[in-house]
């Protein structure tokens, strides 16, 4: 019994120091009204994810921080998976279409994954993010946007 | 005499042909064959959080202290340089960052200190990074701005739990997110 709930301790002490990196790319993309992508999450980890994925409007200040929304009604962002199981240092694809009705959109495509579980305090999300830029054109979309929030840095 | 002058003049001419002819080979060269050479390196945003999980230990019957601080590395990779990069804590609702699906310890009892700063409580509106929770963000982890096309850094982010009144017994649990948004 003693044996049992050693390893038992074991397990949940490896469980809490996991490191939980994980890596988002590309970061950023432009395109025009429509636009199909896709981005990748990696897990760098040594034990298998479970990865979500949720789409968020955002908008930008002066210096190029972004306050995020749910979804602009003028915003169609279809995902050919919400969800995905990430095994240890494998990359899942996300693909999505998307629809900006009134341009320019900016989109935040947030991956959240958690490692293990716990039973008494705080476990640790983390989040990336995969951003789209979407214009009339897609040429210099991300700087139209960053100069039309007035944001001088870049 | 003739006869032999036409024989030795053939046969000259024969040698001279063949010498000629082995100089040729001897120029002969292979065609160039190229082979191109591609390398696509796409940009990327990579955030490690150690520990995954953390509890606390009550120090009094208002106060607890998280068993170690949570480490949190942001590296990134631009296409160039001069972007920002963000990295912020939040719980999911203010209400109950922590839970026993009863009894609630609001995110207004949950304070973080940054690198070792002042901790402050996670009830911030509105830190402008990443997604967040208004009303459930702490301070800002990492803030980037104008950043070189490739980084990494380092922060550390130490909860406590400071309630007005006691913390009822029970088991609470919860999930904080490490949110990291490159604009």
């Amino acid at each position: 019994m003693k044996r049992v709930l050693s390893l038992l301790l074991l397990q949940f002490s490896f469980f809490g120091l996991a490191v939980s990196a994980q890596t988002v790319s590309p970061i950023i993309v432009e395109c025009g009204k429509k636009c199909r992508g896709e981005f990748s999450i990696t897990n760098n980890g040594l034990t298998a994810l479970a990865v979500s994925v949720e789409a968020r409007s955002f908008s930008l200040d002066t210096l190029g921080h972004a306050t995020n929304r749910p979804p602009d009604p003028g915003v169609d962002l279809q995902l050919e998976e919400g969800s995905a199981r990430i095994s240890p240092k494998d990359t899942h694809t996300f693909a999505y279409q998307l629809k900006c009705a009134a341009p320019p959109c900016s989109v935040a495509l947030l991956s959240s994954m958690v490692v293990g579980h716990t039973t008494e305090g705080i476990l640790v999300r983390v989040q990336l993010a995969h951003t789209i830029y979407a214009c009339e054109k897609q040429k210099d979309c991300r700087k139209k946007v960053r100069a039309a929030a007035g944001v001088t840095v870049d | 005499m003739r006869t032999f002058r036409k024989v030795a003049s053939v046969i000259a001419a024969v040698t001279l042909s063949l010498m000629f002819a082995a100089q040729s080979q001897a120029q002969t060269t292979s065609n160039a064959a190229a082979v191109s050479l591609t390398f696509a390196v796409a940009s990327s945003l990579t955030v490690a959080a150690t520990p995954s999980s953390i509890v606390f230990t009550r120090t009094n019957s208002r106060n607890a202290t998280a068993s170690a601080p949570i480490a949190v590395v942001t590296s990134w990779n631009l296409a160039v340089g001069g972007g920002n990069v963000f990295t912020v804590a939040y719980f999911a609702t203010i209400a109950a960052a922590l839970t026993d699906g009863t009894l609630n310890i609001p995110a207004s009892d949950v304070f973080a200190s940054i690198n070792g700063g002042t901790a402050a409580a996670c009830t911030l509106a509105n830190v402008n990074v990443a997604a967040g929770n208004p009303g459930a963000i702490c301070p800002q982890i990492f803030g980037g701005i104008g950043v070189t096309a490739q980084g990494s850094h380092s922060d550390s982010i130490l909860l406590s739990l400071i309630s007005p009144t006691d913390f009822p017994v029970t088991s609470y649990t919860g999930t904080i997110t490490i949110s990291a948004q490159a604009t």
